[in-house]
């Protein structure tokens, strides 16, 4: 790396007070709680070469600026492949991703955080620690890349990820229903939640009334699961209309706003929490138990908060002024604080960012 | 132990749920892996949360170290009493609490049987997947712990993929409730980094877990070779052609004639120098092909027999025969200590060799069976612990092949965590800056250290020497910084 | 001179406790683990404290002795062991020496403590304490001061008891013939209870023996098979009762020695352990539903019982002698039953010899967890091959009020033996 590949937006470099904010593709700006300060932005953008792929032992080690795209091209060429599909698109970078704990509809196994096996990072003094390992198994230590995913930056900098891959789906097929009312798609996602199918995504998109499920693996098992789906009027996508439906399907949740919250519940709670709170527009990973509605006013999240946990998925500065994203509280603010002040003392990552800007 | 204290626990529990007989402590001097040993003080058998923190709470007020314990089946000394304190057994917390069969969930006590998750769920066709060989008799609480894995985590994941909230008491006896049954984590994702702390963290006294359908179909096959060599590449060649095993396990000669002598017979190859026990699972359609497909690459590395389970049965008794491995050991040795490391998949040929040789220079016996899938090794180093100068050569082989592994590219273990038996060998694959990061992260848990010390991080680096976060000069920070991310590539390479 | 005869033996054979490697895969298999949850109520606990004792590193504290005696020796833990550690024996001669060391005064705490109190446990001592005399603890017993103390309340409690049977069994030094054509000769082990508690049984054991074609012969100089002064570690006692018991069975004319009570049986089949010479005769030990599911007697069972019927496997079966199939597949093939697998079939009752008596409290938890779950199996007949386990069974039912028959396997198979249709 030389320097030329590093951005420095700020012009007088790092000084002794100075806040620190990592930046990857830039596509979750949006979400967490307001950055108090920025004096230096450090651009990982440019921290982006694979330093080892063994496509063999199925893992790849990585610089945390390399984007999705770029690393899906390069397992692509050994038929492997990392089954995460981030609203944030393909531009994302993997340190962003995980930094974000950014995720989508495909769930074949999890999130990134079930993928990620090591990670390296820059902490505030400047040292470089690592957690984990260069395996696809490994207990060794604690597992602290789990805590740097999903905190946005603010215990330390993602410089580098190890993870472990699959091979590509021999076959993969989506199939969409339209629903005719709120209650028949509801009946619809029950019954797929009491069939033999396995989908990797299973969707249920509202207002619209749609239910979208996706099956990857082996191509035998795919049709069976296609032929034995709950009786609907199910359409098909395969090969390119797939990916151009599911490309679609993402830039109609890029549109959802400007309030988004994603509520947390068990599956079997979805068809309550969309009937209680009347989204405007909603997608429910329903077999996952998340659901993502773009509610009217930011009094709402009060409202659901009452009885369920929800992060803000996106929101306007000055709503996240006023509402914490993540609307922590207790004995799990308490030492999710702790940890931030055990890593960043003086708040100068991403100040106010996470757990920090909770309250 | 002091008297007082004695009496304050028997107000907080019954008279019977606090030993301190010490015929009866002498069984708590270990757990599974009884090479090292340490008596604690008292052993208490709390049966609710409020118990183990009022119990915690004690201990802290008279600065008595303490550690849960569960079966005690655990391979690296994670239960050992080192510095002597109270023993908290959770094997009385053992009830089920709820099934929901539509979340697919589970909520149960850390006492729990591993195997029995799976048993109670059966009826709604539904399981507990991580599978580790001592699932019989382990207990969640302790597989939570050390985030155990077993021969299916190479498709369904470690332990650490299938919990989803827990209740702690922490260190200093608060009881906390983290995660929720979706399992995804809102803010940081506290459950994923305790999950695998072995006990360092807090006393985990209740867990919400993931229950999979059962798959529709299974297929387990056997297939025995004459080289360890073919065996390994048979492997690698199924990984490459992106075939996901549920399962894929090695077995050899050694572990074959232990295995068959014992009460988990299971039909072995006696003649085979390295077997394979594969399995496949999913959707019925297709199984069979995806099996075809793995006796062909077995048939392509020279296996002299190929075997596929014809029912259930047999089946079962394929996997008893690999779960009760480690214990048939005792046919062949008065001693046995189960190594565990991990190396890349596509190292394992000559890892194996390098064992192979190292056994016979310390002139102790060694049988392999190990997770081949994921490269998850398992040198089971056979002794005799009455003889001091094979425990000594013990510690020397175990150490080798642990910077074998390293070496590598591997790491120091795979399932059974660190515990008391690998610390000193952290140093092999973490440097001081990972360490002291992972004991600043244990200090927000466990700030007094009483819980469950002496674990996981090398001696020399007693918990007492952590000492606060250093601050360096705020202007060096930013440089250092600076350098790294301008630094060259060299400087960021492991 | 004892400690000499202790290391000599040592001397010879490597301790047994060694082929123990502690990985604990028997936990969960313990009865009195699975109620505890403490390590030293269990098999790798018990093995362990064995251990430490002959390395010095432990003594014969009372607690030693509570946990060494709270074993059930049920066995389950042999068949969950991937070693093959000899529990059961290590167990037996850990027992005698705890009684070579510390004579009598154990066994009477233990019954003043847990028995005299209780009137149930009374009665069920009283009944027990008549095994005893045939058993050979008796002189024991009386050694210790107990018997004496026993004795004025011990004839009302006989008087409380009037659910016990007293119908006479089979009669010794009697030859019972087989129906229709001979296929071979059997000696019948009696048992001291089957005998003279359960008499039907045994009448109905010889029944089918003979109705499955085989003369059977009745021993007269037979006495008890030794196994609970053996569980009580008075070997001495167990090896002159197995000598007395192998000189009366002409061994070489018969095929097989029957028995129908599953301690006995895994008594009978391990005298080798206890003493040389009894290899011939423990070869030709076979227990009553082992031995029949290798007759013809499945074309006998003709009479059709209605009746939901579930089988509780005894541990001296099932992990003793590693009879599991037998009993069942005989019981599946009378005409009209329904069989119903019992959850957890294989683990322990709680009865245990005299066990339900000395640990009365554990044993009934253990009790109450078993009824659960055959409450749960709805049947009407519970079938078990051992008389401790019948007892017990019995108890548990009227505990729960539940309207359950509990018999042993043989007593069903001889409801539905048919007239015998073999004329020549």
């Amino acid at each position: 790396m030389t320097e030329s590949r590093l951005e420095r937006p700020c012009g007088q470099g790092p000084s002794k007070n100075s806040a620190i904010t990592p930046l990857g593709a830039g596509t979750q700006t949006f979400f967490g709680n307001p950055l108090r300060r920025a004096d230096c932005v450090v651009n990982l953008g440019s921290l982006s070469r694979i330093t080892e792929y063994v496509p063999a032992d199925l893992t790849i080690h990585v610089e945390a600026g390399i984007t999705l795209e770029e690393l899906e091209h390069t397992l692509l060429q050994n038929n492997q492949f990392l089954p995460l599909d981030p609203w944030s698109g393909p531009a994302a970078t993997l340190g962003g991703i995980a930094a974000a704990n950014a995720q989508g509809p495909f769930r074949a196994v999890g999130t990134i955080r079930d993928w990620i096996i090591g990670m390296k990072v820059v902490e505030i003094d400047g040292r470089i620690s690592k957690a984990g390992g260069r395996v696809v198994k490994n207990v060794t230590g604690y597992d602290l890349h789990k805590l740097y995913t999903g905190s946005l930056g603010t215990l330390a900098i993602i410089v580098e990820i190890s993870l472990k891959l699959r091979a590509k789906f021999v076959r993969t097929a989506t199939a969409i229903a339209r629903f005719e009312d709120f209650e028949s798609a509801a009946a619809g996602i029950a019954a797929i939640r009491h069939s033999a199918v396995q989908p990797v995504s299973c969707e249920w998109i509202g207002p619209e009334n749609e239910v979208w499920l996706r099956f990857g693996e082996d191509p035998r098992a795919v049709d069976w699961q296609l032929r034995n789906l709950p009786a609907a009027e199910w359409k098909i996508c395969e090969g390119p209309d797939e990916i151009s439906a599911w490309e679609l399907l993402r830039h109609r949740y890029n549109a959802f706003g400007p309030v988004v919250v994603r509520a947390i519940g068990l599956p079997t709670a979805m068809r309550e929490i969309i009937q209680e709170y009347r989204p405007g527009a909603w997608i429910a990973h329903a077999l996952n138990g998340i659901l993502l509605m773009q509610i009217a006013s930011a009094e709402d999240i009060g409202r659901i908060r009452q009885k369920y946990r929800a992060i803000i998925e996106k929101a306007p500065l000055e709503v996240r002024r006023e509402i914490p994203t993540f609307g922590l509280s207790g004995a799990e603010y308490d030492v999710m604080k702790r940890m931030k002040d055990a890593f960043d003392p003086e708040g100068r990552l991403n100040p106010g960012r996470h757990v920090d800007g909770e309250r | 132990m002091n008297k007082e204290v004695i009496g304050k626990l028997r107000r907080i529990l019954p008279s019977a749920a606090v030993v301190e007989d010490e015929t009866e402590l002498l069984v708590y001097e270990c757990d599974g892996l009884p090479l090292f040993k340490n008596r604690p003080d008292l052993v208490v058998f709390p049966r609710t949360t409020e118990q183990v923190a009022q119990v915690v709470r004690l201990a802290n007020e008279y600065r008595i170290p303490f550690l849960p314990r569960g079966a005690g089946t655990g391979l690296s000394g994670g239960a050992l009493a080192v510095e002597g304190g109270i023993v908290i057994e959770l094997q009385r917390m053992n009830r089920i609490l709820s099934i929901d069969i539509e979340n697919r969930i589970a909520v149960v006590q850390p006492g729990v049987v591993n195997l029995h998750i799976s048993q109670a769920a059966a009826p709604y066709g539904l399981y507990y997947a991580p599978d580790p060989s001592s699932q019989m008799s382990c207990s969640i609480g302790g597989n939570v712990a050390e985030n155990s894995g077993g021969p299916h985590c190479l498709k369904y994941g470690m332990t650490t993929n299938h919990i989803l909230a827990i209740e702690m008491v922490t260190a200093r006896g608060e009881i906390i409730r983290l995660g929720n049954p979706a399992g995804e984590p809102i803010g940081l994702d506290l459950v994923g980094v305790i999950v695998g702390s072995e006990g360092t963290f807090g006393i985990v006294t209740e867990i919400t877990v993931r229950l999979l359908p059962k798959p529709q179909a299974v297929k387990t096959l056997l297939a025995a070779f004459h080289s360890v060599e073919e065996c390994s590449q048979t492997v690698s060649d199924v990984i490459a052609a992106g075939i996901v095993p549920s399962a894929l396990e090695f077995v050899d000669a050694k572990t074959i004639e232990a295995v068959e002598a014992s009460v988990y017979k299971a039909g072995y190859p006696l003649d085979a120098v390295a077997a394979l026990l594969i399995e496949v699972d999913g959707f019925r359609e297709g199984l069979e092909e995806t099996s075809n497909a793995i006796v062909e690459i077995c048939r392509r590395n020279r296996a002299y027999d190929v075997r596929v389970a014809k029912d259930d049965e047999e089946r079962a008794k394929l996997w008893l025969g690999r779960k009760g491995a480690f214990g048939a050991m005792g046919r062949l040795a008065p001693d046995m200590i189960t190594m565990d490391a991990v190396i890349p998949r596509t190292r394992l040929p000559e890892v194996l060799v390098a064992i192979d040789r190292m056994s016979e220079r310390y002139g102790l016996g060694v049988a392999n069976v190990f997770h081949a899938g994921d490269g998850n090794l398992h040198p089971l180093i056979l002794f005799d612990s009455r003889y001091q100068d094979q425990v000594e050569k013990i510690f020397g082989m175990s150490e080798e092949i642990m910077k074998l592994c390293v070496d590598v590219g591997g790491s120091l273990s795979g399932e059974h965590g660190i515990g008391y038996e690998k610390k000193d060998f952290m140093d092999l694959v973490f440097t001081e800056a990972d360490l002291n990061t992972m004991m600043r992260v244990k200090q927000v848990f466990n700030p007094d250290g009483l819980l469950n010390p002496a674990k996981i991080f090398p001696s020399r680096r007693g918990c007492t020497e952590i000492g606060k976060h250093t601050t360096t000069s705020t202007a060096e920070i930013g440089k250092k910084v600076e350098a790294i991310l301008l630094g060259s590539p060299q400087k960021v390479q492991h | 001179m004892q400690m000499e005869a202790i290391i000599k033996e040592q001397a010879q054979r490597p301790p047994l406790y060694l082929d123990c490697i502690h990985c604990g895969l028997c936990l969960s298999s313990c009865p009195t683990y699975r109620v505890l949850g403490s390590e030293m109520d269990s098999p790798r606990g018990r093995i362990y404290l064995m251990r430490a004792f002959d390395e010095g590193r432990a003594k014969i504290t009372d607690s030693f002795v509570e946990h060494m005696f709270r074993c059930l020796d049920c066995r389950a833990c042999e068949t969950a062991c991937p070693s093959g550690v000899h529990f059961g024996h290590m167990m037996e001669e850990m027992r005698g020496t705890i009684v070579e060391e510390r004579p009598a005064p154990w066994i009477a705490r233990i019954v003043l403590k847990h028995v005299f109190p209780y009137p149930w446990r009374f009665h069920l001592a009283s009944r027990m304490l008549q095994l005893y005399r045939a058993s050979g603890i008796q002189s024991f017993v009386r050694s210790s001061g107990l018997l004496h103390r026993l004795a004025p309340r011990m004839a009302r409690a006989e008087a409380l008891m009037p659910d016990i049977e007293f119908e006479r069994g089979v009669t010794l030094d009697t030859h019972y013939r087989a129906e229709g054509r001979k296929q071979g000769t059997v000696a019948f082990f009696t048992g001291c209870v089957m005998n003279s508690m359960m008499g039907p049984i045994n009448r109905a054991s010889v029944r089918l023996l003979t109705a499955a074609g085989f003369d059977v012969m009745v021993p007269g100089e037979q006495i008890c098979c030794g196994a609970l002064a053996n569980h009580a570690g008075l070997r001495d006692t167990a090896k002159g009762m197995a000598r007395t018991n192998i000189a009366a069975f002409p061994v070489q004319k018969l095929d097989a020695i029957i028995i129908n009570a599953a301690g006995c049986g895994a008594m009978l089949k391990e005298y080798p352990l206890l003493m040389e010479g009894a290899a011939e005769f423990s070869s030709k030990v076979k227990d009553i539903t082992e031995f029949l599911a290798s007759t013809r007697i499945f074309e006998r069972l003709k009479n059709p019982l209605d009746q939901r019927v579930g089988y509780d496997d005894p541990c001296h079966l099932i992990h003793g002698q590693g009879i599991k199939s037998e009993p069942r597949k005989l019981l599946k093939a009378i005409p009209g039953i329904q069989f119903v697998e019992i959850e957890g079939a294989d683990q322990c009752c709680g009865s245990a010899g005299i066990y339900n008596i000395t640990q009365n409290e554990l044993s009934m938890e253990i009790l109450d967890r078993k009824m659960e779950k055959i409450q749960k199996a709805e049947i009407d007949v519970l079938a078990t091959g051992n008389p401790g386990c019948i007892f017990q069974f019995r108890y548990g039912a009227k505990k729960f009020g539940m309207k359950l028959e509990v018999v042993h396997p043989v007593e069903l198979l001889a409801r539905s033996l048919g007239d015998s249709n073999e004329h020549h």
